[in-house]
Protein backbone atom coordinates (compact mmCIF):
# COMPACT_ATOMS: atom_id res chain seq x y z
CA UNK A 1 0.00 0.00 0.00
CA UNK A 2 2.83 2.40 0.23
CA UNK A 3 4.46 1.29 -2.42
CA UNK A 4 0.76 2.38 -4.18
CA UNK A 5 0.78 5.51 -2.27
CA UNK A 6 4.57 6.53 -3.76
CA UNK A 7 2.95 8.59 -6.45
CA UNK A 8 5.22 11.35 -6.91
CA UNK A 9 8.13 9.58 -5.87
CA UNK A 10 8.71 11.14 -2.50
CA UNK A 11 8.74 7.51 -0.87
CA UNK A 12 11.68 6.35 -2.97
CA UNK A 13 13.25 9.57 -3.16
CA UNK A 14 13.36 10.05 1.13
CA UNK A 15 15.02 6.63 1.12
CA UNK A 16 17.33 7.48 -1.17
CA UNK A 17 18.20 10.35 1.37
CA UNK A 18 17.61 8.54 4.60
CA UNK A 19 20.36 5.92 2.97
CA UNK A 20 22.64 8.75 1.34
CA UNK A 21 22.81 10.58 5.05
CA UNK A 22 24.00 6.76 6.79
CA UNK A 23 26.59 6.75 3.80
CA UNK A 24 27.91 9.40 4.90
CA UNK A 25 27.70 9.70 8.45
CA UNK A 26 29.26 6.50 8.44
CA UNK A 27 32.23 7.78 6.47
CA UNK A 28 32.47 10.58 8.97
CA UNK A 29 32.57 7.44 11.68
CA UNK A 30 35.33 5.49 9.79
CA UNK A 31 36.80 8.59 9.67
CA UNK A 32 37.17 9.17 13.44
CA UNK A 33 37.42 5.33 13.93
CA UNK A 34 40.83 5.10 11.77
CA UNK A 35 42.63 8.14 13.40
CA UNK A 36 41.51 6.39 16.41
CA UNK A 37 42.44 2.74 16.13
CA UNK A 38 45.03 3.51 13.51
CA UNK A 39 47.70 1.10 15.52
CA UNK A 40 45.53 -1.53 16.42
CA UNK A 41 43.73 -2.64 13.16
CA UNK A 42 41.64 -5.45 15.23
CA UNK A 43 39.99 -2.82 16.93
CA UNK A 44 39.38 -0.52 14.19
CA UNK A 45 37.50 -4.06 12.26
CA UNK A 46 35.32 -4.66 15.14
CA UNK A 47 34.41 -1.37 16.20
CA UNK A 48 33.63 -0.59 12.43
CA UNK A 49 31.39 -3.75 12.44
CA UNK A 50 29.28 -2.42 15.50
CA UNK A 51 28.86 1.20 13.61
CA UNK A 52 28.22 -0.59 10.75
CA UNK A 53 25.23 -2.90 12.20
CA UNK A 54 24.47 0.71 14.55
CA UNK A 55 24.06 2.68 11.60
CA UNK A 56 22.52 0.46 8.74
CA UNK A 57 20.50 -1.44 10.77
CA UNK A 58 19.77 0.07 13.51
CA UNK A 59 19.07 4.22 11.87
CA UNK A 60 15.94 4.68 13.72
CA UNK A 61 16.81 3.96 17.46
CA UNK A 62 20.32 5.47 16.54
CA UNK A 63 18.59 8.57 14.90
CA UNK A 64 15.87 8.79 18.17
CA UNK A 65 18.93 8.69 20.77
CA UNK A 66 21.30 11.31 18.68
CA UNK A 67 18.18 13.24 18.93
CA UNK A 68 17.49 12.92 22.11
CA UNK A 69 21.38 13.49 23.27
CA UNK A 70 21.38 16.61 20.94
CA UNK A 71 18.45 17.97 22.22
CA UNK A 72 18.32 17.76 26.22
CA UNK A 73 22.48 16.68 26.99
CA UNK A 74 24.07 19.15 24.53
CA UNK A 75 21.78 22.23 24.25
CA UNK A 76 19.67 21.39 27.77
CA UNK A 77 20.12 24.51 28.77
CA UNK A 78 19.42 26.64 25.51
CA UNK A 79 16.21 24.46 25.82
CA UNK A 80 15.30 25.33 29.02
CA UNK A 81 15.87 29.02 28.10
CA UNK A 82 13.25 28.21 25.53
CA UNK A 83 10.81 27.04 27.33
CA UNK A 84 11.18 29.49 30.21
CA UNK A 85 11.27 32.46 28.35
CA UNK A 86 9.56 31.23 25.46
CA UNK A 87 6.68 29.05 25.76
CA UNK A 88 5.97 29.61 28.84
CA UNK A 89 4.68 33.24 28.64
CA UNK A 90 2.87 32.32 25.49
CA UNK A 91 0.78 29.54 27.47
CA UNK A 92 0.54 31.89 30.11
CA UNK A 93 -1.71 33.91 28.21
CA UNK A 94 -4.36 31.11 27.75
CA UNK A 95 -4.26 31.24 31.79
CA UNK A 96 -1.84 28.01 32.11
CA UNK A 97 1.19 28.03 34.65
CA UNK A 98 3.62 25.87 33.81
CA UNK A 99 5.05 23.99 37.00
CA UNK A 100 8.59 25.23 37.77
CA UNK A 101 8.17 28.97 36.77
CA UNK A 102 7.73 31.65 39.32
CA UNK A 103 3.44 31.97 38.78
CA UNK A 104 3.26 28.16 38.92
CA UNK A 105 5.03 28.57 42.66
CA UNK A 106 2.92 31.82 43.05
CA UNK A 107 -0.27 29.74 42.51
CA UNK A 108 0.59 26.78 44.46
CA UNK A 109 1.59 28.91 47.80
CA UNK A 110 -1.65 30.52 47.61
CA UNK A 111 -3.91 27.88 46.80
CA UNK A 112 -1.88 25.95 49.99
CA UNK A 113 -2.52 29.15 52.28
CA UNK A 114 -5.99 29.18 51.10
CA UNK A 115 -6.96 25.46 52.03
CA UNK A 116 -4.95 25.96 55.44
CA UNK A 117 -7.10 29.01 56.01
CA UNK A 118 -10.69 26.86 55.17
CA UNK A 119 -9.11 24.30 57.50
CA UNK A 120 -8.83 26.58 60.00
CA UNK A 121 -12.47 28.03 59.52
CA UNK A 122 -13.83 24.45 59.59
CA UNK A 123 -11.93 23.84 62.96
CA UNK A 124 -13.20 27.28 64.50
CA UNK A 125 -17.30 26.62 63.21
CA UNK A 126 -16.60 22.93 65.05
CA UNK A 127 -15.20 24.14 68.14
CA UNK A 128 -12.36 21.33 67.19
CA UNK A 129 -9.69 24.87 67.32
CA UNK A 130 -6.56 25.29 69.58
CA UNK A 131 -5.65 28.06 71.34
CA UNK A 132 -2.86 28.49 68.02
CA UNK A 133 -5.80 28.37 66.26
CA UNK A 134 -7.89 30.78 67.32
CA UNK A 135 -5.40 33.66 67.56
CA UNK A 136 -4.25 32.79 63.66
CA UNK A 137 -8.14 33.63 63.46
CA UNK A 138 -7.95 36.47 65.51
CA UNK A 139 -5.30 37.80 63.13
CA UNK A 140 -6.65 36.86 59.78
CA UNK A 141 -9.63 38.61 61.01
CA UNK A 142 -7.61 41.76 61.45
CA UNK A 143 -5.43 41.83 58.65
CA UNK A 144 -8.90 41.27 56.57
CA UNK A 145 -10.19 44.30 58.07
CA UNK A 146 -6.93 46.44 57.53
CA UNK A 147 -7.25 45.23 53.96
CA UNK A 148 -11.01 45.76 53.30
CA UNK A 149 -11.07 49.35 55.25
CA UNK A 150 -11.94 53.08 54.14
CA UNK A 151 -7.80 53.52 53.83
CA UNK A 152 -6.56 53.29 50.72
CA UNK A 153 -2.81 52.66 52.63
CA UNK A 154 -4.23 49.85 54.40
CA UNK A 155 -3.10 47.43 51.84
CA UNK A 156 0.60 48.66 51.57
CA UNK A 157 3.30 46.76 53.63
CA UNK A 158 0.62 44.60 55.45
CA UNK A 159 -1.33 47.63 56.72
CA UNK A 160 -0.08 50.96 58.77
CA UNK A 161 1.33 49.99 62.41
CA UNK B 1 13.08 16.65 -32.30
CA UNK B 2 15.96 19.35 -33.79
CA UNK B 3 15.56 22.90 -32.25
CA UNK B 4 17.31 25.22 -34.74
CA UNK B 5 18.00 28.84 -34.29
CA UNK B 6 18.92 30.89 -31.48
CA UNK B 7 16.77 28.85 -29.16
CA UNK B 8 19.05 25.70 -30.39
CA UNK B 9 21.57 27.69 -29.67
CA UNK B 10 20.65 28.13 -26.41
CA UNK B 11 19.39 25.15 -25.37
CA UNK B 12 23.08 23.33 -26.67
CA UNK B 13 24.73 25.82 -24.18
CA UNK B 14 22.49 25.41 -21.59
CA UNK B 15 23.21 21.16 -21.98
CA UNK B 16 27.36 21.83 -22.26
CA UNK B 17 26.74 23.87 -19.00
CA UNK B 18 24.55 21.49 -17.28
CA UNK B 19 27.45 18.57 -18.14
CA UNK B 20 30.12 20.30 -16.57
CA UNK B 21 27.90 20.85 -13.54
CA UNK B 22 27.70 17.04 -13.12
CA UNK B 23 31.18 16.93 -13.98
CA UNK B 24 32.27 19.51 -11.29
CA UNK B 25 29.60 17.53 -8.57
CA UNK B 26 31.41 14.34 -9.25
CA UNK B 27 34.53 15.64 -8.55
CA UNK B 28 33.91 17.04 -5.70
CA UNK B 29 31.69 14.06 -4.46
CA UNK B 30 34.86 12.29 -5.27
CA UNK B 31 36.83 15.01 -2.90
CA UNK B 32 35.26 14.23 -0.10
CA UNK B 33 35.19 10.72 0.09
CA UNK B 34 39.17 11.36 -0.47
CA UNK B 35 39.71 13.29 2.29
CA UNK B 36 37.49 11.06 4.64
CA UNK B 37 38.57 7.90 3.95
CA UNK B 38 41.91 8.25 2.06
CA UNK B 39 43.60 5.79 3.82
CA UNK B 40 42.24 3.12 1.87
CA UNK B 41 42.35 3.91 -1.81
CA UNK B 42 39.11 0.81 -2.22
CA UNK B 43 37.22 2.35 0.42
CA UNK B 44 37.35 5.92 -1.36
CA UNK B 45 36.67 4.30 -5.03
CA UNK B 46 33.33 2.41 -3.23
CA UNK B 47 32.25 5.22 -1.63
CA UNK B 48 32.58 7.66 -4.25
CA UNK B 49 30.70 5.65 -6.65
CA UNK B 50 27.93 5.54 -4.34
CA UNK B 51 28.06 9.10 -3.59
CA UNK B 52 28.51 9.92 -7.15
CA UNK B 53 25.64 7.10 -8.48
CA UNK B 54 23.15 8.76 -5.87
CA UNK B 55 23.76 12.21 -5.84
CA UNK B 56 25.00 13.10 -9.17
CA UNK B 57 23.38 10.33 -11.55
CA UNK B 58 19.52 9.43 -9.77
CA UNK B 59 18.74 12.60 -7.75
CA UNK B 60 21.64 15.51 -9.27
CA UNK B 61 19.57 18.22 -8.11
CA UNK B 62 19.63 17.36 -4.43
CA UNK B 63 23.45 16.83 -5.55
CA UNK B 64 23.39 20.33 -6.82
CA UNK B 65 21.85 21.63 -3.26
CA UNK B 66 24.30 19.74 -1.05
CA UNK B 67 27.09 21.19 -2.98
CA UNK B 68 25.89 24.88 -2.93
CA UNK B 69 25.03 24.38 0.92
CA UNK B 70 28.26 22.88 1.69
CA UNK B 71 29.68 25.37 0.08
CA UNK B 72 27.92 28.27 1.75
CA UNK B 73 28.13 26.70 5.06
CA UNK B 74 32.13 26.07 5.18
CA UNK B 75 33.28 28.78 2.81
CA UNK B 76 33.43 31.56 4.74
CA UNK B 77 31.14 33.32 2.16
CA UNK B 78 28.59 33.90 5.03
CA UNK B 79 31.05 36.56 6.98
CA UNK B 80 30.29 38.77 3.46
CA UNK B 81 27.16 39.08 4.55
CA UNK B 82 27.15 42.28 7.04
CA UNK B 83 29.04 43.71 4.41
CA UNK B 84 27.35 43.53 1.49
CA UNK B 85 23.43 43.18 2.62
CA UNK B 86 23.85 47.11 4.30
CA UNK B 87 24.36 48.19 0.63
CA UNK B 88 20.90 46.84 -0.82
CA UNK B 89 19.93 48.84 2.14
CA UNK B 90 21.36 51.42 1.37
CA UNK B 91 20.84 51.46 -2.19
CA UNK B 92 17.38 49.91 -1.98
CA UNK B 93 15.47 52.50 0.69
CA UNK B 94 12.28 52.87 0.78
CA UNK B 95 11.41 56.92 0.93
Amino acid sequence: MLMAADIFGIFSFLNDVRFVVEIIVFAYLVFWLYMTFRDIPLLFALSLVAAGYLIFAQTISITLLVVIFFAFVLMGSQLQMLIWFGLAPIVGMFGIKLPGTQEYEAEQQMQAAQKEEEALLERIENGTASAADKAQYQQMMASQQLNSGTNPLARLGGGLR
Amino acid sequence: MNIGGFLGDIIFWVQVFWWLWLILLAFFFYQWAQNHVGFSPMLTIVLAVVLIYYLVIKHPFLGSSTLIFWTLLSSGVLYLLPIVLPWFGLLFRRR
